[in-house]
């Protein structure tokens, strides 16, 4: 095993977020998660698993999600990272937001973030093209808490407004 | 969880690329969409001295459809190949076997021939590889070379390439009216078990049909007992009614044990079902 001084390991690279260029100093062996979260205190994309599993971490690079923990900031560099901060105030994100409130579609909160941004690109051009639904995206990320109900219910009523074959929650 | 250090190389070109995994002396890898070496290096189940970055080059994420093949480049995503009508006919199970991927991010970021490397043998592509008896180009220090699947994938996430060599292309075999692509879940299970099947109707009749299956036990594999045994049935007779025989010709070293052997028949039974029900891709210019 190598033995690396971390001091001088590191590479300079920018990431664009949340439509800012942001110049930073990083370890290869930082992730993206850690990058955005230490250096940039956007700490809004959580630490779930760390291993690629849970979906908490994921952010949009280029258009595309990401899992941010397995994503390496290196590999970031001179690409365009859109965090749960990044689109706040977005028509799409404020109806799911008031959704998941509705919805009971939370309860700690800590996956929450990441189902969003995961259902933010779903609801998008691309994310149609990949026939993403609810359903879809509610079976893609872990929430401890198991609010898999609520969560499917609230993208269902962004989805579809209005065809959202709203049934009270417990009953199926 | 983070990884142990290592120094990170953003390749050029695939001679750079090669260049730097022949300096590193079996002490690098390449990371390209990450998906599983990530998690790997997070664990640090994998600790590398170097990292040797492949996924910015140019010219390696393709699909090109030849007369009797398909060439899928190294660095296409699997989500490129998540939709049947962006696919030359002949090939339907790709797109079955892409949808269910892990999620949308590991589709959006993984790679077909990162998962090719890695050789999980109940990876989607490297079961569809054998189904289709693929061939894959891979590139070192001392140039191309080209093997057949069977010669890559030697074991359970064990394959021919070299220290210094990368994967470029995989080249799926000829296409089939009929494909499609199982897997039985990997949570919960013990054993984890995936099934291709592609096949031709002629005459309303099985024609050249292909199975693989692919359990832990070892690299994925044709199952030649069970495709004589498919061959010549009429297309629309489900392989259930012989469910039991082709449980009984899964022999010990495709899946250990009869229960898996079990489980693997019927996985290939629901796999020819699916493939059937999905409907007949015609080649161009054949009559519909």
């Amino acid at each position: 095993m190598k033995q690396t001084d971390e001091l001088t390991s590191r590479m300079s690279i920018v990431l664009r977020v949340n439509g800012r260029d942001e110049h930073l100093e990083v370890s290869p062996r930082e992730t993206l998660a850690d990058a955005l979260r230490e250096r940039l205190d956007l700490t809004g994309t959580h630490l779930g698993c760390e291993h690629g599993v849970c979906g908490a971490c994921t952010v949009i690079v280029d258009g595309l999600p990401a899992r941010a923990c397995i994503m390496y900031a290196v590999q970031a560099d001179g690409r365009d990272v859109r965090t749960v901060e990044g689109v706040q105030g977005e028509p799409q994100v404020q109806a799911l937001q008031e959704a998941f409130s509705r919805n009971h579609a939370l309860q700690c909160g800590f996956c929450t973030p990441g189902f969003l941004m995961l259902a933010r690109w779903g609801l998008g051009e691309e994310g149609a093209a990949r026939c993403a639904t609810p359903e879809a995206v509610a079976a893609s990320n872990l929430c401890r808490c198991g609010c898999y109900q609520g969560i499917r219910q609230a993208m269902r009523e962004v989805w579809e407004p209005g065809d959202s074959g709203a049934q009270p929650a417990g009953e199926r | 969880m983070k990884p142990a250090p290592f120094d990170y190389i953003l390749a050029g070109d695939v001679t750079h690329a090669v260049t730097a995994l022949d300096d590193a002396a079996g002490n690098a890898k390449l990371i390209a969409g990450g998906q599983s070496l990530g998690p790997m290096l997070n664990l640090r189940v994998a600790r590398p001295d170097v990292l040797v970055d492949i996924s910015r080059l140019s010219g390696l994420s393709y699909l090109r459809s030849e007369t009797g093949s398909l060439r899928i480049g190294g660095l296409t995503r699997h989500a490129e190949l998540e939709r049947r009508a962006d696919l030359p006919p002949g090939y339907a199970a790709l797109a079955t076997a892409a949808a269910g991927i892990g999620t949308p991010a590991i589709r959006a970021q993984g790679t077909f021939g990162g998962s090719i490397a890695y050789a999980n043998p109940v990876a989607e592509w490297c079961v569809l590889a054998v189904a289709f008896g693929a061939t894959v180009t891979v590139v070192g220090t001392a140039g191309a070379r080209r093997l057949g699947i069977d010669e890559f994938l030697l074991g359970a996430f064990t394959t021919a390439l070299g220290s210094d060599e990368m994967l470029v292309e995989v080249t799926l075999g000829e296409p089939a009216h009929y494909s499609s692509f199982l897997k039985t879940s990997t949570s919960g299970l013990a054993t984890t078990v995936a099934a291709g099947v592609a096949f031709d109707v002629e005459d309303g009749l099985v024609a050249r049909p292909r199975v693989s299956v692919g359990t832990p036990a070892g690299p994925p594999r044709r199952v030649p007992d069970v495709e004589r045994l498919l061959a010549g049935r009429a297309a629309g007779a489900s392989p259930r009614e012989v469910r039991g025989e082709i449980a009984a010709l899964l022999d010990s070293s495709v899946a250990p044990g009869p229960r898996v052997a079990r489980v693997a028949a019927e996985l290939m039974v629901r796999t020819f079902d699916h493939a059937f029900r999905a409907g007949k891709a015609f080649r161009p210019g054949e009559a519909r």
